[in-house]
């Protein structure tokens, strides 16, 4: 058991500091632009930089794969914004969405001479997972207002940082545990400012960290966590997507948030189970 | 209807998680842990070995066969074991004593194994030795002088190599060099944080003790 004085560190830099970042932060855009997105993006990203710069996990010049981690969510914030900017041009907005999945991919996939074969594969892999959350999840972000969508993220990326600690990268899941809490300040303006969709500038980021967390969270696990936990991180908070279903909108709200939460839960627990069991 | 090409293109995200990358290297066969040291993280996610320096013609060969390095890393609440299971040096006398020799060793960092399982793969991680980016550490002496604290026989001073950063350390050793074998025992500390090993500094102690035993025959 680690020390109190560690967990107590660890607890308040790496879980109170950045969702009160993020909370304040999406609170401030809430009230001064109600009408950009945009806000989340820059939110999630000031907390998770908040997080970052506390616990040290990566130095801030990086130097290696995982240390553009805490950069992810300022290159997504500026892709909101420029979709914000520019929502009505399709072309234009899945244009940005490639190029950013394209960089934060080249950035995030490591550079290892076990991969000098197989990096195209993993580069094309990752950038697809990146925009299969974002494309599944945007759109939903900005459909479903309220606490449900950051509460359930909450827990994938928990889940996320639990399967990544089995690996044995305890770092990496201090970041997972990080975006977690950035999360939980989301859920708690999300809860407060029922009115307007939040969330949808905060999901390109959940994307690019998510992604960037199981892959790295992949190549770096020196445990007996199985590559099915990796991937069931990933496909866990497309389980949201259910909600979206045409039968499932006709029923009434609790249902379907119940629906989504299973359909959320269930392969976020999977992939902890398998991790922890293995 | 609308088209949902998503989900086809994460199914090659999870194709590619399949076709692995990480864990489709061949596991060493190299060195063998102690009685009681648990190396079973290297067979879980092997690494492609490192390439270790040959010792040059005529110097002592230094190999898991005839000697041992192992550390002690240590916390408020009790310390851990560990060594290394494959690495490679030499010995090259000037001479009949062992001042002047020069001594290197190169240590191939997947090798290492602790003594809980679990602890194994932790240490491999990027948290601490990060063996993917830096597969070996090295030591290569500047100079080996005679004497030295502690009853020590003879101070050894060199280069220390980890995590690509390089600091000079000394540390007294107890040699034993006759005309059939040499056997030396030193141990010395480090400060992990001085090679960018910062991870937890709490909870672990920053300083590793580096326990050196050599028994081998000049034949």
């Amino acid at each position: 058991m680690p020390p109190l004085e560690f967990l107590v560190e660890v607890l308040i830099y790496g879980g109170l500091v950045p969702a009160a970042v993020t909370a304040l932060l999406l609170a401030l855009a809430v009230k001064a632009r109600p009408n950009l997105e945009a806000g989340g993006g820059a939110a999630l990203a000031g907390g998770v930089l908040a997080g970052h710069a506390l616990l040290g996990v990566a130095p801030w010049a990086p130097n290696t794969s995982w240390h553009w981690l805490p950069y992810l969510p300022l290159i997504a914030a500026a892709a909101s914004l420029g979709e914000a900017v520019a929502p009505s041009h399709r072309f234009l907005s899945w244009g940005l969405r490639i190029a950013v999945a394209a960089l934060a991919s080249w950035l995030l996939v490591p550079t290892l001479p076990e991969l000098q074969e197989t990096r195209p594969y993993w580069l094309a892999g990752s950038a697809v997972a990146v925009l299969v959350l974002w494309a599944v999840l945007q759109p939903l972000a900005r459909k479903q207002s309220g606490p449900l969508i950051p509460s359930l993220l909450l827990l994938v990326a928990m889940a996320g940082a639990v399967v990544i600690e089995q690996g044995g990268f305890g770092k990496l899941a201090q970041f997972g545990g990080v975006l977690a809490a950035a999360l939980g300040g989301c859920a708690v303006v999300c809860g407060w400012r029922r009115d307007r969709p939040w969330m949808s500038g905060v999901v390109p980021g959940v994307a690019l960290l998510l992604t960037g967390l199981v892959v790295n969270g992949y190549f770096y696990n020196f445990g007996d966590v199985p590559p099915s936990s990796y991937v069931l991180i990933l496909v866990a908070p497309l389980g949201l997507a259910v909600g979206a279903l045409p039968f499932v909108r006709r029923w009434g709200k609790v249902a379907r948030s119940l629906l989504q939460t299973v359909a959320v839960v269930v392969p976020a627990g999977l992939a902890v189970a398998f991790a922890m069991t293995s | 209807m609308r088209k949902r090409p998503g989900f086809v293109l994460l199914l090659s995200f999870v194709a590619a998680l399949g076709c692995g990358g990480a864990n489709d290297s061949k596991p060493l066969g190299t060195g063998g842990a102690p009685k009681g040291a648990s190396p079973q993280a290297k067979e879980d996610a092997p690494v492609a070995p490192a390439k270790l320096a040959t010792p040059p013609s005529g110097a002592i060969v230094l190999k898991p066969e005839n000697s041992k390095i192992e550390f002690v890393g240590t916390k408020p609440d009790g310390k851990h074991l560990g060594g290394f299971n494959n690495f490679l040096g030499s010995v090259a006398l000037h001479g009949k004593d062992f001042a002047g020799a020069d001594l290197s060793v190169e240590i191939e960092t997947d090798s290492l194994y602790a003594d809980v399982p679990k602890l194994t793969g932790h240490l491999k991680t990027p948290d601490f030795f990060d063996v993917k980016t830096y597969p070996k550490a090295s030591f290569k002496s500047t100079a080996v002088k005679a004497g030295g604290e502690g009853g020590a026989t003879h101070t050894i001073t060199g280069d220390l190599t980890l995590h690509d950063v390089t600091k000079a350390l000394s540390f007294p050793a107890k040699v034993d060099l006759t005309d059939d074998a040499l056997a030396l025992n030193a141990e010395f500390k480090f400060n992990r944080s001085d090679y960018g090993i910062t991870y937890n500094k709490n909870p672990v102690d920053e300083a590793v003790t580096v326990k050196v035993t050599v028994k081998a025959s000049r034949k």
